[in-house]
């Protein structure tokens, strides 16, 4: 089998494979069988004296970014879809790895198949190889996102890795052992080597579904206090969503920011055993002891689950006003002190963003400021709902 | 159970170890084990203590689990790679050496039983024609000589791991043997292709890839990934079954006795299913209706009528938006149908009630006889199943199967703060619980399942559990 057809079938892999395309975390996604198809043809390009590595492996970036493209196109024109991100990090993924490819064939390092078993080094600076290309991937693409996302570099790559890195392993893993196969099986390799990874695939794409009913049944949770007469319409919706705000401010990771969703979601989920509902379901204009209860009852419920462990945690501290941190030196967690104060101001604005009702607000949030609420976020939050009132007061 | 069964038990782990010791002996004497072969031995033998030492990563629904562990392969490419006895080495130390807390008859079975898998599988292919992997050059050849007496030996493996473990489920449960192995082959057949796909690339590398011991060092990371992601995926899974469960904790808390009453009608609603031989799907979709069917009473207060009402619409409302509720919506909206015209809220009648909410109803209203009210005492369940038949609101099929259902089933009992602490409980049962068809991908039967994340139950409890310790 020639060079040529070896890297077609390649190429058409990196094709097809765009479209087996895992969505995670809600936001990007990755194509697998395509990074390890594009790491495999970076790996198989023939070192030949005389021609420049350096050429070699732009040309082969470019076949890449031919296939990325086409298989894109296919992919969404079958309605799957992609992630641009994704594909910049497969040419990131492609460029180290050509190089470093190019580098071992320069220290003479190749393969032999000697029955001495002395490949295995080989096969292990191929391996290397794959793997740097794709820590150069993550931190390309973390990069890329940090940048768009306006969030803290260290926190994305953190993300980055913890949401990808293992499906990136086991992709690199596979580009390693698809050119190893050549010499044994020929073409059959490309397809037999990504059986794994297509495993892998279908139980994250499963992960990712099961995520996404997780959520549906957190926010019908988050509703119920609605439905059942105790809170205003969309109360906990908007509160979660002022708090994920406040939260990436603040540099939180992905899974606190889930965390603090969950949290800020279920906050009055105590009042389902109140048997009079508070009026307005505010209670920010409840009595401490009746907020203590509400904050009790709600989280008892969730302890039932054993698994929205740390939202209850949190939601234990979500009525500690600011005061005890301050003078008594108390721990309160940024995420509840996060809640206390969206929580307190959606219940002056009754879900307004009229801004009348936005200033009145603040100035009420205002008054207990330092004492109620952690004067920093307050500062946050005006940034947020009142961008103007915050340019008029320095 | 009883000390009777148990010896039953161990009589028939020591036939296992007789058929290990015997064909053992032939391995020995025919396939000599050589220097050549320690080298893979090492590393299969490191495989398969990593593969035996990882937890398995487990999926599980309401209790009943898939679990993902790499062992298999690990056997069948000991098999081919180091011979019959290397099988039955590979097969037998990694599980005698397990490191969890299991009862020695069944730690015993278990090692004797992937003993025979090993051998079986080193047996069949040498018989097959395999040859050994690493004097193998050429894809024709590798395909040929290597692939086909893979796949026989893969198959070979799959057979006796059926018949060892049905043998032990007629000894101990008494249930008729080809039941079992029919129900094994259906329920891990598919995990073995992939056992047999994976060992082949294992081989090929090692072998005619010429990279050895290296080859299981890359192979098993794409493996390791793999069990990984399902392990993320079956902790997902339970947070988000354990989050429904809040649903009904919620209830529990405005209306105190509500979630025992829930889980008794899913149960009922189960059993009733079971006896009208509904599908896996619509099984799934009675139960959620089952467990939540009276959500919506959440909004009701003292002395609001109206709220109680409409409390099947009001329910509807609370779990829109819950895909996998969905289906079940209907049936929470006519469960105070009554098929005479008589109920609520929208009087309708006979068939135009769905047969979910019909067989709620018929749930609900035994269970209310049965349980009784601080005014009237509960019934005996064959008064409470007398008076259902003579309630014309009721669907006679229904109550029918029901009676069907409690004469096989017998009584009932959960009350609320069992159930409601029974969560913690049944997870620690299950991180305990092992099965010795830890089945790589049982999986497949759970990607090979629609987009329901409740549709695929595989019952995978080991006969040896239900043994007395």
């Amino acid at each position: 089998m020639t060079t040529m057809a070896w890297l077609v079938v390649l190429f058409l892999l990196i094709v097809v494979g765009e479209s087996a395309h895992v969505r995670l975390a809600g936001r990007r996604g990755i194509s697998p069988i395509a990074s390890a198809a594009a790491v495999a043809f970076m790996l198989s390009l023939p070192h030949r004296p005389g021609v420049s590595g350096v050429v070699l492996v732009l040309g082969g970036v470019l076949a890449v970014a031919v296939a990325s493209l086409v298989g894109t196109a296919i992919a969404e024109a079958a309605g799957i879809r992609t992630s641009s991100v994704d594909v910049l990090g497969r040419l990131t993924n492609a460029v180290v790895a050509g190089l470093l490819a190019q580098l071992v064939a320069v220290t003479g390092l190749e393969r032999t198949m000697e029955p001495d078993g002395r490949d295995w080094i080989y096969a292990f600076a191929l391996w290397l190889s794959a793997l740097t290309a794709a820590a150069a991937r993550a931190a390309v693409v973390a990069w890329w996102v940090s940048r768009s996302e306006r969030r803290g570099y260290v926190s994305t790559v953190r993300e980055e890795v913890a949401t990808f890195g293992m499906l990136s392993l086991a992709s690199a893993t596979t580009a390693v052992m698809i050119v190893l196969s050549r010499e044994a099986v020929g073409l059959w390799g490309p397809i037999l080597f990504t059986l794994p990874l297509v495993l892998s695939i279908a139980a994250a794409r499963r992960y990712a579904h099961t995520r996404q009913t997780y959520r549906e049944t957190i926010a019908a949770l988050s509703r119920l206090t609605d439905l059942a007469g105790y809170t205003t319409s969309h109360h906990a919706r908007r509160v979660a969503d002022l708090a994920v705000e406040l939260g990436r401010r603040r540099g939180l990771s992905q899974r606190e920011m889930d965390t603090l969703e969950y949290a800020a979601l279920l906050h009055d989920l105590g009042q389902v055993a109140l048997d009079q509902p508070i009026p307005g379901g505010a209670t920010v204009l409840a009595a401490p002891r009746d907020q203590e209860r509400i904050v009790q009852d709600g989280v008892g419920i969730m302890r039932h689950s054993g698994v929205l462990e740390p939202a209850a945690a949190l939601l234990t501290r979500q009525a500690a006003p600011y005061r005890l941190m301050r003078e008594e030196d108390e721990r309160i967690p940024l995420e509840a002190r996060i809640i206390k104060l969206t929580n307190a101001f959606d219940d002056f604005t009754g879900g307004s963003r009229d801004p009348g009702a936005v200033s009145v607000a603040l100035e009420r949030i205002q008054l207990g400021l330092g004492y109620e609420y952690d004067p920093e976020l307050v500062d946050d939050l005006i940034d947020v709902v009142a961008p103007r009132a915050r340019q008029r007061h320095p | 159970m009883s000390r009777e069964s148990s010896a039953t038990a161990w009589t028939y782990v020591i036939g296992v170890w007789a058929v290990v010791i015997v064909l053992g002996a032939l391995a020995v004497v025919y396939e000599p084990p050589s220097r050549a072969d320690l080298l893979p031995l090492a590393a299969l033998l490191l495989l398969g203590v990593l593969a035996r030492t990882l937890p398995d990563s487990v999926v599980s629904m309401s209790g009943d689990g898939v679990r993902f562990s790499f062992f298999g392969i690990v056997t069948l490419s000991a098999a081919v790679m180091v011979g019959p006895f290397g099988g039955a080495v590979v097969g037998v130390l990694p599980t005698l050496l397990q490191p969890v807390r299991m009862r020695a008859v069944r730690r015993v079975f278990n090692a004797g039983m992937f003993g025979v898998v090993g051998l079986v599988g080193g047996f069949a292919y040498l018989l097959a024609g395999g040859v050994d992997p690493l004097t193998v050059s050429g894809t024709g050849s590798v395909l040929l000589d290597i692939g086909l007496p893979l796949i026989v030996a893969d198959l070979a493996q799959a057979a006796t791991n059926a018949l060892v473990l049905s043998g032990i489920m007629t000894v101990t449960a008494r249930v008729p043997f080809w039941v079992h192995v029919r129900g094994l082959i259906a329920s891990t057949g598919a995990a073995y292709i992939g056992y047999g796909v994976i060992a082949f690339l294992l081989v090929v590398l090692w072998g005619p890839g010429q990279i050895h011991w290296f080859s299981a060092a890359l192979t098993t990371v794409p493996l390791l990934v793999a069990w990984w992601v399902f392990g993320q995926f079956g902790a997902e899974l339970e947070a988000h079954e354990r989050t429904t469960d809040t649903l009904v904790a919620a209830l529990d808390v405005r209306h105190p006795g509500t979630a025992g009453h829930s889980q008794r009608i899913a149960i009922l609603c189960d059993w009733i299913g079971e006896s009208l031989r509904l599908s896996p799907r619509a099984l799934t979709e009675l139960h959620t209706a089952g467990l939540l069917h009276d959500m919506g009473l959440l909004a009701a207060r003292r002395g609001t009528d109206d709220e109680i009402l409409r409390h099947p619409e009001t329910g509807v409302r609370m779990l829109a938006g819950i895909s996998f509720a969905a289906p079940a919506l209907p049936a929470i909206g006519a469960h105070h149908e009554r098929v005479d015209g008589s109920g609520y809220p929208r009087g309708l009648m006979g068939p135009d009630i769905p047969l979910g909410a019909r067989i709620v109803a018929v749930a609900d209203a035994f269970d209310a006889l049965t349980s009784g009210t601080p005014d009237v005492a509960a019934l005996d369940p064959r008064d409470a199943l007398s008076q259902l038949a003579a309630d014309r609101g009721l669907d006679s099929n229904v109550v029918d199967a029901l009676a069907r259902a409690v004469d096989r089933h017998g009584v009932l009992e959960v009350s609320s703060t069992e159930w409601l602490s029974r969560a913690r409980v049944g997870e620690r049962a299950r991180a305990e619980g092992e099965s010795a068809r830890s089945s790589m991908a049982t999986i497949a039967a759970v990607l090979a399942a629609g987009r329901s994340t409740k549709s695929w139950i595989i019952r995978h409890d080991h006969p040896l559990d239900r043994l007395a310790p």
